[in-house]
């Protein structure tokens, strides 16, 4: 059953990202370039959305499906935080995309997706080996 | 089907998005992560001391999904098509070229260097961390978009526009 969650919550998470335009390079350019603010009014519906979900299941202790009290991590503060973050920006200037929605674009049809991804992977692994080098702690993983 | 064969409004994507992230809580009891995907995926071919914490990670399928969802999408509005176009971006770096190659692998390695260092993209880190009401989080979302920002206007102003 976890497998299944798992795919089916990156489906829907596909088919949002890929209706709210966040996977057209275009619109996210022009978020940047300030000529366009529609994902801006995405992103701020997306953050309300889940303000109000978790301060309700919070409100009324609603449980995960396994009937366990659900976590709210926020994630620390680490090494990384600014300079990963900086690298981001600028990859995400350059090529219009993000992790999620590389992989999006990629079922859409988009090839340059592929070269992205690539990228991506590649970056990936480098901060995985170095991470090890360094011993960096894994803290907080997602879901 | 109906939903998916017309342009979502900004606050549908929105919420859309939100109710994924809500989901994930409800789910798989974990904040809804992107980027860490990458990590599950190449945990299955790698191993070392950083990589084996993702062994076991399910967002593999999760990935898998992504494509999935992507495709879906597209067909629904009958609008998916192989093609190397890529909006404004063909403006400065044609459909394909090698400019366009070295350009996207060298942003493609930030993303997935960075969003690693960082912990978290714009899933994690702008959506969920601030809807938390995680600092760190709203620290990383000012970084990046700020970065973005900058990014964005030094290369409109190399290229002459786009």
């Amino acid at each position: 059953m976890k497998s299944f969650y798992s795919l089916l919550l990156g489906v829907l998470f596909g088919v949002a990202l890929s209706k709210a335009q966040a996977t057209d390079y275009s619109t996210i350019v022009n978020m940047f370039l300030l000529r366009d603010f529609h994902l801006y009014g995405v992103i701020a519906t997306a953050i309300l959305t889940v303000f109000l979900g978790t301060q309700s299941f919070k409100k009324f202790k609603i449980k995960d499906i396994h009937g366990k009290p659900i976590e709210y991590p926020l994630k620390s503060i680490q090494k990384g935080l600014i300079f990963g973050s900086i690298f981001f920006g600028i990859g995400w200037a350059l090529t219009g995309t993000c992790p999620g929605t590389a992989v999006v674009q990629l079922g859409e049809g988009k090839l340059t997706a592929l070269i992205s991804l690539t990228g991506i992977f590649i970056g990936s692994l480098a901060h995985g080996l170095y991470a090890a080098k360094a011993q960096l702690q894994v803290k907080d993983t997602c879901g | 089907m109906n939903l998916l064969n017309f342009t979502w409004p900004f606050y549908l994507g929105g919420a859309g998005i939100g109710a994924v992230v809500l989901l994930t809580f409800i789910f798989k009891n974990k904040p809804l992560g992107a980027s860490g995907a990458f990590d599950a995926v190449l945990a299955q071919f790698v191993k070392n001391s950083y990589f084996k914490h993702f062994k076991a990670d399910w967002r593999v399928l999760f990935f898998v999904g992504l494509f999935l969802g992507g495709a879906i999408s597209f067909l629904a509005q009958h609008r998916w098509t192989l093609t190397w176009n890529f909006g404004l971006a063909d403006l400065w770096l044609t459909p394909i070229s090698i400019h366009k190659v070295i350009v996207f692998l060298i942003g493609g390695f930030l993303i997935g260097f960075g969003t690693r260092w960082a912990n978290g993209c714009t899933s994690g880190h702008a959506i969920t961390g601030i809807a938390l009401g995680g600092k760190n989080s709203f620290l990383a979302t000012v970084v990046f978009f700020g970065t973005a920002f900058i990014t964005s206007w030094i290369i409109y102003f190399l290229i002459g526009g786009y």
